[in-house]
């Protein structure tokens, strides 16, 4: 039987989760395809801020307002992921006074809040920034976590009678005459084939746009901006920080859950599956974390990673450089700093493009932006398939009814209201129930799934005890003997993408947990010489994503 | 700066090395004191005693006596001292277990292989006789007990690593008996609970039955937290099948017997042990206190003449204090234990005395799973373990360095830790 759907969605990361949530509540039959697990690419890399807008007021307006009125819309409808923590701007003694006025007047001309308050009251609110705070503003940005977001977005999908299909990769686009008619798929886990028919297929695969839409014979360029983040070992702020400058690297800082992370830099580089994290990457967000924080490198850094932010200039001519903006030295060279690249979407017709029907991609934007992002590219899909239904999404709660505001003893509190089950994850508070079902409801046998899903190993420790633990439990779901060597692959893997993290930030007591860590898998348990199912060069490393 | 207290013997860390020379120190008349801000590596290790494990390639190593002697030249630290010396260490660490009522087994030319938590084959040079039984090699099948509700060990995957290897395992699922298991709950929770007797009886008596046709049966390193092996004897004696104990994640019970018979053995020789206060400097023998951080500049420049250091400067709750003494091991560790110490990337300093650390430009490699250049970083020593700068000469005529602390072995890789620790600290106090 050849299955089919009239929507195909391709990415699930937020903006892929979007557009397929928005078909399924306007009442099309909705299939979701991802290559990994949900936030694979760079929506689980991202460093967790919410925008205000303020940040773009400056440089794209349009953007900036777009990002205020999602952020109140995501704020009303997923309030599960997020936290309402407020944000502030922050102008250093060193930050260019004149870029003050443009920023006020682009958060009123964009609709954004942003409120003077005295810096005895903000270090009153945030005693560890720098005393030596000039001015300080207070906008409406919050922090999201956005492994939660995907799997409400994924629940909702599911209750408006849409499928999420994880691990399946897009081999090929289907094609009758100039039409795109479905994909080819590929079970990544059992390598079997798969023909899906889709009347419209819409591409959203981030930083893969260009690599999907070469398959129906399109040329989208979108360039992977890097961006390197760290995470601290400590909630060093209770709000969002932003410099109050025009943006740049490591100006932002964003308390996630028990963390604060560091952002970020921005470099362009040819592959999304290859860039490597540079000592002096991190070196410049410690400096910058320093001048926001003092003291700021005497507190653990706890991992460091890359995401690839997907530019899109549909001229090439964009990387050219522009007039610079107040407060800004000089012009950036061009093709280094993408950062001049707009941060703004767009919604492409293969078939005024191209001359290519049933096909949509959707490039550029951010997380913040997802759900509009969704909304157009639906819009246009509803318009292919000759049904022009009305979008529900700005209106239709994320989270199912009841569920609670995002809090940060939330965990506890689950754990203390469970039945007794063994804690396998002390640092993240996660335990053998919750991994269990975990693992039932993906079926996945990949232990990084349940980082992604339950935080497991993103603590302190980085997975020292629950890496073993975990295993331990996936094995016991699969039947002894032969499915052996895949629960190897899946420790030594998971201990590998620790060890990615862990590596640029290698010093401290990050090294010392390593060597407690490292003598537990290498010494006591001889991980490295079991056989597995993947070759050690197969792994990721710092240089792939 | 007065001394508050005088030793002839300081010995600066816990772990096995510093416990070890601690024992012998104390066993020879000396005055002496074991002092470390915690307790050492005995506690996350798994209480066996590894020379030589692995090839410079990873594959297992049958005899670890000629592995070591193949290269007669070399600076592992486990050979500076000779291998009459890491000879007379086993044998001295052996008699002082034994002596204890918890001998360790074999020899140097003959590793075991054991299992495993995860069922990969670990070969070990001394091994508690409670461990004997899981020996690979041996015929007859291995039974291992699941113990639902034990967060820490986890028989299937043992099993069918074992058996993938071939090595023919299967699992039997044992009843704890309502043992009060927490949500959180390690290893020494259900130790203390086989330390009693009546607990060992009514197991044995409710397993005896799930246990028909196991004739080897291996349970994680539960059986027992006293610095016996009474616990295992007993219940073995009681089930009447070969058992053996499976070394799991920290904290190690029988890591922590070869502490407790340290210790005893030290104590009851007239020594000290003080955990708690860390070594923030020392005192030079013209009384003229030193911190680390003015020490690195100065040693490492050449020194002519050796120094002597007249005591250490600990940390203590009420303030600092000054113990003197003759002789000063340290047996700090890597940066595990705080021997070392990285605060910046590519940055390292010892932390006690600012000793010279051998470095290299790479620390380390990109796969988690391969050999990690850091690991051979430390401080250089010469055959008396004195630490040595760049051009060979001694720091301190009466410093030693012993263990972890020391540069040129990858422990985990080589799968040499406890033997370093008792061959070096052997030889540091047998060149007092």
């Amino acid at each position: 039987m050849r299955l089919s759907t009239e929507v195909l969605v391709i990415g699930g990361g937020a903006t892929g989760l979007g557009a397929a949530r928005d078909a399924a509540l306007r009442g099309f039959k909705t299939i979701l395809v991802e290559k990994g697990d949900l936030t694979h690419g760079t929506s689980g890399r991202y460093h967790g801020l919410l925008h205000s807008g303020g940040r773009y007021v400056v440089r794209d307006p349009h953007s900036a307002a777009d990002c205020y009125r999602e952020n109140l819309i995501l704020k009303r409808t997923l309030p599960s992921a997020i936290e309402d923590t407020g944000g502030f701007f922050a102008a250093l003694p060193e930050d260019p006074p004149e870029y003050v006025e443009p920023f006020l007047a682009g958060c009123r001309r964009a609709g954004i809040p942003a409120e003077e308050i005295p810096p005895a009251l903000a270090l009153k609110e945030e005693p560890l920034l720098n005393p030596k705070l000039a001015r300080i503003f207070r906008v409406p940005d919050a922090a999201c976590d956005s492994f939660d977001a995907a799997h409400a977005l994924a629940e909702s999908i599911r209750a408006a009678g849409g499928e999420v299909w994880t691990r399946r990769k897009v081999m090929g686009l289907l094609r009758s005459g100039t039409r795109v008619v479905g994909a080819e798929l590929e079970d990544v886990a059992t390598g079997e084939r798969l023909t899906l028919g889709a009347d419209v297929v819409v591409n959203c695969a981030g930083a893969w746009t260009g690599m999907i839409a070469a398959l129906a014979g399109c040329e989208v360029k979108v360039t992977p901006g890097k961006g390197v983040m760290i995470a601290m070992n400590s909630r060093l702020v209770n709000t969002v920080v932003n410099r109050l400058k025009p943006p740049s690297d490591g100006d932002i800082l964003v308390p996630v859950g028990t963390v604060a992370v560091m952002g970020t830099t921005e470099v362009v580089v040819q592959n999304p599956d290859q860039y490597a994290i540079d000592d002096e990457e991190i070196e410049l967000l410690l400096a910058e974390g320093e001048k926001l924080i003092p003291r700021f490198r005497e507190f653990r850094a706890l991992r460091a990673w890359a995401g690839v932010r997907p530019l899109f200039e549909d001229r090439p001519s964009a990387l050219t450089p522009r007039p610079s903006l107040p407060g800004e030295e000089g012009e950036a060279a061009p093709g280094t700093d993408s950062r001049m690249m707009t941060r703004a979407h767009a919604i492409l017709d293969h078939a005024i493009r191209d001359g290519v029907e049933g096909f949509i991609s959707v490039v550029g934007g951010k997380f913040t932006t997802f759900r509009l992002m969704a909304e157009q590219a639906v819009d246009l899909a509803g318009h292919k398939l000759g049904a022009e239904r009305k979008c529900l999404t700005a209106e239709t709660p994320i989270d199912p009814p009841g569920q609670p505001f995002h809090k940060l003893n939330d965990r506890l509190r689950d754990v203390e209201a469970s039945e007794k089950t063994e804690i396998v994850c002390e640092c993240e508070l996660v335990t053998r129930v919750q991994v269990e079902q975990a693992l039932n409801k993906s079926g996945s046998l990949v232990l990084n799934d349940l980082r992604r899903d339950l935080r497991l190993g993103m603590g302190p420790c980085q997975a020292g005890f629950c890496a073993y633990r975990a295993a331990g439990i996936l094995h016991s779901r699969t039947p002894l003997g032969g499915e052996v060597r895949r629960t190897n692959s899946a420790l030594i893997e998971f201990l590998q993408e620790r060890w990615k993290g862990l590596r640029p930030v290698m010093w401290g007591a990050n090294l010392r947990q390593m060597e407690l860590d490292l003598n537990i898998y290498r010494n006591l348990l001889g991980v490295d010489r079991l056989p597995t199912a993947r070759e050690p060069e197969e792994y990721p490393t710092e240089k792939t994503a | 700066m007065t001394a508050q207290s005088r030793y002839d013997v300081i010995v600066v860390g816990a772990g096995l090395a510093g416990m070890f020379a601690g024992a012998l120190a104390a066993r020879r008349g000396a005055r002496t004191l074991v002092i470390a801000r915690g307790l050492g590596g005995t506690h996350l290790g798994p209480g066996t005693v590894d020379v030589r494990g692995y090839d410079s390639a990873r594959r297992l190593v049958n005899n670890p006596e000629a592995e070591i002697n193949q290269k007669p030249g070399q600076r592992h630290p486990s050979m500076l001292a000779g291998l009459p010396a890491l000879r007379e260490a086993l044998a001295e660490f052996q008699k002082m277990c034994a002596a204890a009522g918890y001998p360790l087994i074999g020899a140097l030319d003959e590793n075991f292989f054991l299992p495993t938590a995860m069922g990969a084959v670990r070969p070990t040079c001394l091994a508690p006789e409670s461990f004997a039984a899981g020996e690979v090699r041996q015929t007859g099948e291995l039974a291992l007990a699941r113990l639902p509700g034990f967060r820490d060990f986890f028989a299937d995957l043992m099993a069918a690593n074992l058996s993938a290897a071939g090595y023919p395992a299967r699992v039997v699922s044992l009843d704890l008996l309502g043992a009060p298991i927490r949500r959180d709950s390690f290893a020494t929770d259900l130790a203390r609970l086989f330390d009693d007797p009546g607990y060992r009886e009514k197991v044995a008596h409710h397993w005896r039955a799930a246990l028909k046709g196991v004739t080897r049966l291996g349970l994680p390193a539960i059986l027992g937290l006293r610095e016996t092996d009474g616990a295992w004897r007993d219940l073995r004696a009681r089930l009447d099948i070969e058992l053996f104990e499976i070394p799991i994640l920290p904290p190690s019970v029988p890591g922590m017997r070869l502490f407790n018979i340290l210790k005893k053995t030290l104590e009851a020789a007239g020594g000290r042990v003080t955990i708690g206060p860390g070594i923030k400097g020392w005192v030079n023998a013209d009384h003229t206190s030193q911190s680390r951080m003015q020490s690195a500049r100065t040693v490492a420049a050449r020194t002519t003449t050796a120094r002597i250091a007249a005591g250490v400067i600990a940390e203590t709750a009420g303030g600092p204090r000054y113990y003197a003494a003759r002789h000063i091991i340290l047996a700090t560790g890597s940066f595990r234990h705080g021997g070392l110490e990285a605060p910046t990337k590519g940055k390292i300093i010892e932390t006690v005395f600012g000793l010279p650390v051998m470095t290299n430009e790479e620390w380390f490699a990109p796969l988690y799973s391969e050999a990690q250049p850091y690991a051979r970083f430390g401080v250089r020593v010469n055959e008396k373990m004195q630490p040595v700068n760049e051009a060979g000469e001694v720091i301190y005529e009466n410093v030693f360095a012993v263990g972890g602390l020391l540069a040129g072995a990858d422990r985990n890789g080589e799968g040499s830790r406890e033997g370093i620790d008792l061959a070096t600290a052997w030889a540091a106090i047998s060149n007092l």
